[in-house]
């Protein structure tokens, strides 16, 4: 069988992974999103 | 829940923990610096100290995993760094404080002990995703420390170094109690039977081993580079434009130009296990888009995908250079969001395909990219501080040394042999006649 032929979503450890590692890409944005919006407003210091 | 579930969130964990002490000192140097009356030039040696032992530490610690168990070591390592913080926490002078923390700071090492458990229980067609998730969730605690360390602490940094220890201690108790060295007796047998110095010298002397572990200085290398390297470029090179939006003052400044670089380091951690994720589509899907790189190798789609990453690497860095002659600090900052996604992309997609290429010996294979390749934390800021020109320096470090560093991968990845014979030396040579070598090939 090669890799092709896997289909990792079926196991129950990939569902949740995957959602791990959309929550982390989100947390991510909305950090960058925030922090920036508030440093470019004169009140920079939520995440330094 | 599955038992190779168990064991991703135990070295996850574990792994967090580590990177938190790692760079617990660092966000806290402003107040060690009042406590000890610091020079300028002490205090950059407390932050530079703190990648000194991630070289030599982690090829050992690779080495270490295969031979005694990653639940072993992983163990060992939280144990003498949980004690030593704690230790730290009493220290009465600040020479007994700087040794102290030197040895904490090698909890940083652990990292490669995580990739070779987590290899050890996922198989083939999935390990970019999980390997992606163990160290990007694990690279986000020094995100974290930096966010939230100081503001629970305040300048207490004393009660974090108790605290964060006596965590490190409890963590190590768990990870020895519910670790298991690997997914079957037979596959923790293999790794320990090739932990030895001639299969040492096999990975390393192999052309794409250290296609990859270039590949890693350019992406792990330089985001470690750039988080000590950052805040000064934005407070220097951006200085009158910081103050235009109203930050007055050495200290605003300074505030200003961290949120800006943490911006880096969050992205860059946090978008690594998608980076892991896409390597395990492409190799799913089999998309091999680069004429030039071999689609010989049963894990080629995963190459070509870290080979994009390090494109995206290399045109990034440039931009950072264009925006800074150009002046514009908003696209100077939005590019460094980007650059720190297109790290991750790096990061992640070097670590998807190492297992899946030293199968047989994942923690010296680990130990070797991961360690050596951290050296570029300590030369690059020395790159950019060189430049004349504050902004011309990530210009010079990507064509200058990346751009080589991708001729060589691209060299090593081209070629249709087999790891066996494409490096210095032979199989043969160093690992001898296959009929009395221990089980395992990579090839």
């Amino acid at each position: 069988m090669t890799d092709a032929d896997v289909d990792p979503a079926r196991e129950p450890w990939y569902r949740w992974g995957r959602r791990v590692l959309y929550a982390e890409m989100l947390i991510a944005v909305l950090v960058t999103v925030f922090s920036l919006s508030l440093a470019f407003m004169g009140q920079a210091g939520y995440i330094a | 829940m599955q038992e190779k579930t168990e064991q991703l969130i135990i070295a996850t964990v574990g792994f967090f923990w580590a990177f938190l002490m790692w760079f617990s000192t660092a966000a806290f140097s402003t107040s060690i610096s009042s406590a000890f009356t610091l020079t300028t030039g002490g205090l950059a040696l407390l932050a530079s100290s703190a990648l000194w032992l991630a070289p030599p530490g982690r090829v050992a610690a690779g080495w270490a995993a295969d031979r005694f168990g990653a639940h072993n070591i992983f163990a060992f390592i939280l144990a003498y760094s949980g004690l030593m913080s704690v230790a730290s926490a009493f220290a009465v002078n600040y020479d007994v404080l700087f040794v102290e923390r030197l040895i904490v700071a090698s909890a940083g090492i652990s990292f490669v002990v995580g990739i070779q458990h987590v290899s050890q229980w996922f198989d083939s067609h999935e390990i970019g995703t999980a390997e992606g998730i163990y160290a990007g969730t694990g690279n986000a605690g020094a995100g974290v420390g930096a966010l939230v360390l100081p503001r629970l602490y305040g300048t207490n940094f004393d009660q974090a170094f108790l605290h964060l220890g006596i965590v490190a201690l409890l963590i190590a108790a768990v990870y020895k109690w519910r670790g298991r060295p690997a997914k079957d007796r037979a596959t923790a047998e293999t790794a320990r039977a090739n932990s030895n110095l001639k299969s040492t010298l096999y990975v390393w002397t192999r052309f794409a081993a250290i296609g990859l572990m270039l590949a890693y200085a350019m992406s792990f290398g330089l985001e470690i580079a750039m988080n000590s390297w950052l805040p000064t470029y934005y407070a220097t090179g951006f200085g009158d434009a910081i103050a235009g939006l109203g930050f007055t003052g050495v200290a605003a400044i300074q505030t200003a130009a961290g949120t800006f670089a943490a911006v880096q380091s969050f992205n860059a951690s946090l978008f690594r296990p998608f980076s892991g994720y896409m390597s395990d589509l492409w190799q799913r899907k089999g998309w091999t888009p680069y004429p030039f790189l071999s689609v010989e190798q049963g894990y080629a789609p995963r190459v070509h995908w870290l080979f994009t990453a390090l494109c995206l690497i290399i045109a990034s860095l440039c931009a950072l250079s264009v925006a800074g002659y150009l002046g514009v600090l908003p696209l100077s900052v939005v590019i460094l969001a980007g650059f720190g996604v297109c790290v991750s992309f790096g990061t992640g997609g070097v670590f998807a395909i190492v297992p899946v290429m030293f199968e047989e010996r994942p923690g010296v294979a680990a130990g070797f990219v991961g360690g050596v390749s951290t050296a570029g934390g300590i030369v690059y800021p020395l790159a950019f501080g060189w430049m004349p020109n504050i902004h011309s320096g990530y210009a010079l470090v990507a064509i200058g040394l990346f751009v080589p560093f991708t001729l060589f991968y691209v060299w090593a990845m081209r070629s249709d042999r087999g790891l066996s014979t494409h490096g210095i030396g032979s199989r043969e040579r160093w690992l001898g006649p296959s009929t009395e070598t221990a089980p395992g090939g990579d090839d």
